[in-house]
């Protein structure tokens, strides 16, 4: 109808001009940047695929990652007749599924690990030495992936020390202090008391426990070797004798002691017994965690209510580092990272802050979750949650996205303490 | 006829420049010497007419009667020895003469002949070539109407020629009845030359018939009579063969003559004809070449004119054909443009589409290896990147903002970091720099 009026060259020229202005039109905006937007409310890890290992190996480092809430773990079904560990792997061919693939076999003992990247095939492989304690032979192979993929050092092959309370209403209850694998595995007693046993704390080299006991029917703080079970009391004045906590360089120890009459803060020097005196408040001052080598950090409350208070290790002002809410206590320091409990309204979750910052992340939904601990990394926080009436160990991801409940011998498991780094 | 003549003045002039050179011979060839007397001559004349003959000869028999005697026969024989010598030298003389009048005669009517021939070749040459010059001008002049001309020429010519041959007929005609003129007075001169001799003989015989009869006896003067008779018969005869065989020959020299001039009229007219005929030749040669010059002329201005009306149909089918090809090939232009734009707007749809779905793939990638501290939120950073093909970060990790800590910002810093290498943009589209680079709103 158009072309009836307008002439065709005329008609060619307004063509072309259109196609000339689409083309425009249309390519400008690729000519635009991307913008994005990333949420720390994501759910999503990062995708990794696991073969399977001969010895099970496999399943032990999954959950290991799955617990660490940067990794999604992808199903096995997702991936069929993926070659065999050994044979030539296309990994390119999977990027769609996951940004890694693990292949792996037992070799003398311990482990040989696969970790390729889909998105440049780079292939990294990692020999793991046997060990006692197979497990922790897959923990070290988790490290290493988790090192690999997130640049942060893992600490899955760590332990977990934490009490546990049978028969905690009759006169037969006993009092366990165990040892366990960071996945809870593996627990071994090193502390049978009927009597109350509490707040085991990990020396620094992760070979020693430090711990209240009240097996002298008062409470006393002591040091034990977790391998050859010699104990050494290191405090056991008059009052309180409780919440111990290793400097990090291992030669003190900071606790809350109530020699003059309300629990302050002092450190003692493991070596030669010296005591300093940290807090000197009227208001009870306990659960000390070290922030450094020269602060500590404790729940007093001195302002009406339990809040977590950072002072000098020599002693000194406090300076209050919670606000939020009217409970907030047992802090523990790791990776610049201060995990503790809040309270509000009557319940009691896992709150996580940086040690500088006043801002905090809840971990937990528990209704009575306590005793947060920090894996070294930071990465972790293990807890006690009430469950079907009894507490239990569980762990959090530092963002949130994994929870995990630890198997855990029968009782009440309380006060859990992670350890730093095995060296062994 | 009137025409022609008027055409051919020259002609005219020529024709009556003939007959009088024709009419002057007729005049010289008479004899006009003095008619000689009866007593001179001694021999009586008279004119012998058939009425005549018998009375001639009752007289011969006086004559008989009155024979001389056989003295005076001598004497007479002697006398007329004498006469018949000088008669002979007479005629020998007028007939020397006579033959040389004739040949003058001849030789000018000869050469009348020869020069009216020539004359008349020049004229018919002339003709020719005026004819010839005629037709060329003509020819050259109207090629286109040659044909119509030469057939009018043609016939001129014809006319002409029937005027010619009229005329040269009549020449001829008038030659022959000069000729013929010439002859017979020739014939009646020589008759009367005959008649006078036989006259004179008769005369003599009487004379020597009167003498005999007077000096001899009857029988001797009839003897020398039938002898003179005999001798006179004898020489009669002889003359008269002579003047048969003069005849003959002039008859035949005539013949000859005649026959050369038929032969020449006849040479002439072949040359004539032949030249008419080459002229003919040469005129239809000359139409028919420039017939054929016309028909090549207007074959080749046929074939010139085919060839440009070929060439222009060529040239327009062309024209049409490159007409419709550009039509067509902006048609197709236009159509491919079409094509090539929606194949475009379909192609940067796709790569809007890959550049985001690689996008949402960095962003995931990106988020999962960022673990921004503890108790930032609300916090929030814009960091602007730039990937390379090969999944890595090109130009350094520009923050552009940040409201968080410093642990925060550097969180941000260390995604990135540990983000390496990124999902690799999608090869196939070739992605620029700006396609190539993001900005994060982290929060």
């Amino acid at each position: 109808m158009i072309n009836k009026f307008i002439p065709k060259t005329i008609h060619r020229v307004i063509v072309k001009a259109l196609s000339i202005f689409l083309l425009f039109a249309v390519s400008l905006p690729s000519m635009a940047e991307l913008e994005l937007r990333i949420s720390k409310t994501s759910d999503d890890g990062i995708p990794i695929y696991l073969a399977n290992i001969a010895g099970g190996a496999n399943g032990i480092i999954e959950a290991d990652l799955k617990r660490s809430g940067r990794f999604t773990v992808i199903d096995r079904s997702k991936i069929n007749n993926l070659p065999a560990y050994g044979a030539p792997l296309n990994a390119g061919a999977y990027s769609n599924i996951a940004d890694y693939i693990v292949r792996g076999k037992t070799l003398n003992g311990g482990l040989e690990v696969e970790l390729t990247s889909t998105s440049d095939n780079a292939k990294t492989i990692y020999n793991i030495s046997s060990n006692s304690n197979n497990r922790r032979v897959a923990h070290q192979a988790a490290d290493k992936i988790y090192e690999k993929v997130t640049r942060e050092r893992g600490a899955f092959d760590t332990r977990l020390a934490y009490v546990t309370v049978t028969n905690k209403t009759s006169n037969n209850r006993m009092f366990r202090l165990y040892v366990s694998d960071s996945d809870g595995h593996r627990p071994k007693a090193i502390l049978s008391s009927r009597l109350p046993v509490m707040s085991p704390a990990w020396s620094p080299d992760a070979q020693k426990l430090a711990y209240v006991s009240f097996e002298e029917n008062t409470s006393a703080i002591y040091v034990q070797n977790i391998f050859t079970g010699k104990k050494r009391k290191i405090s056991a004045r008059d009052g309180i004798n409780g919440a111990p906590a290793w400097s990090p360089d291992g030669n003190r120890l900071a606790m809350s002691l109530s020699i003059s009459g309300s629990p302050d803060i002092y450190v003692a020097n493991v070596n030669n017994g010296e005591l300093t005196r940290v807090t000197t408040s009227s208001a009870i001052d306990t659960e000390p965690s070290w922030s450094g080598t020269n602060s500590i950090v404790f729940t007093s409350n001195r302002g009406g209510s339990p809040q977590l208070y950072r002072t000098s290790a020599s002693g000194g002002s406090a300076q209050r580092l919670t606000f939020d809410g009217k409970y907030n206590s047992a802090a523990d320091i790791a990776n610049n990272k201060l995990a503790y409990v809040t309270g509000n309204r009557g319940a009691f979750h896992i709150a996580l802050r940086s040690v500088n910052n006043s801002g905090s992340d809840r971990l937990s939904n528990g209704q009575l979750d306590e005793s947060p601990t920090l894996s070294p990394n930071g990465a972790m926080v293990a807890y006690t949650t009430l469950k079907n009436g009894d507490n239990t160990l569980a762990v959090v991801s530092d963002n949130a996205k994994a929870r995990q409940f630890l198997t855990s011998p029968v009782g009440d498991v309380r006060e859990p303490a992670w350890s730093p780094y095995l060296n062994q | 006829m009137f025409k022609l003549i008027a055409k051919h003045p020259g002609a005219v002039i020529g024709a009556v420049i003939f007959h009088l050179l024709i009419v002057g011979l007729f005049f010289l060839s008479f004899d006009w010497t003095k008619k000689p007397e009866v007593a001179d001559a001694g021999i009586p004349i008279s004119l012998v007419s058939s009425d005549s003959l018998e009375p001639q000869a009752n007289n011969v028999a006086e004559e008989e009667s009155a024979k001389p005697s056989e003295k005076d026969l001598l004497k007479e024989q002697e006398i007329k020895e004498t006469l018949k010598q000088e008669k002979l030298s007479q005629e020998k003389r007028a007939e020397e003469k006579k033959v040389e009048t004739e040949k003058l005669a001849q030789e000018t009517l000869e050469e009348e002949n020869k020069q009216a021939e020539k004359t008349r070749k020049l004229e018919v040459l002339k003709l020719a070539a005026l004819k010839a010059q005629n037709l060329k001008k003509e020819n050259d002049a109207k090629v286109l109407e040659q044909q119509k001309l030469v057939k009018a020429q043609e016939q001129k010519q014809l006319e002409e020629k029937a005027a010619l041959a009229e005329e040269q007929e009549l020449a001829e005609k008038k030659a022959q009845e000069e000729v013929n003129e010439e002859r017979k007075i020739a014939e009646t001169k020589k008759l009367a030359e005959q008649k006078r001799t036989a006259e004179v003989e008769a005369k003599k015989r009487r004379a020597d018939a009167a003498a005999l009869a007077k000096k001899q006896s009857e029988e001797k003067k009839k003897i020398a009579d039938e002898k003179a008779n005999k001798e006179k018969a004898a020489e009669k005869e002889r003359l008269a063969e002579k003047v048969a065989q003069e005849k003959a020959e002039k008859e035949a020299k005539r013949k000859a003559e005649e026959e050369k001039l038929a032969q020449e009229k006849r040479e002439n007219e072949q040359a004539e004809r032949l030249v008419k005929k080459k002229a003919k030749e040469k005129a239809a040669a000359k139409i028919a070449k420039a017939k054929a010059a016309k028909e090549k002329a207007e074959k080749d201005t046929a074939e010139k004119l085919a060839a440009k009306k070929a060439e222009y149909q060529r040239k327009w089918q062309e024209a049409q054909i490159k007409k419709k090809a550009d039509a067509a090939a902006a048609d197709a232009k236009q159509k491919s443009d079409a094509v090539a734009a929606a194949r475009q707007i379909s192609l940067e749809k796709e790569r809007k589409g890959a550049q985001i779905s690689w996008g949402s793939r960095v962003q995931k990638h990106v988020d999962r290896r960022w673990h921004p501290p503890p108790g930032t939120k609300g916090k929030q950073a814009k960091v602007k990147i730039t990937i390379s093909n090969s999944g890595f970060i090109a130009n350094g990790i520009n923050i552009q903002s940040c409201t968080g800590s410093v642990e925060f910002c550097s969180s941000v810093e260390e995604a990135f970091e540990r983000s390496e290498p990124l999902p690799r943009p999608p090869g196939k589209y070739n992605f620029s720099k700006s396609d190539r680079t993001i900005t994060f709103k982290m929060d």
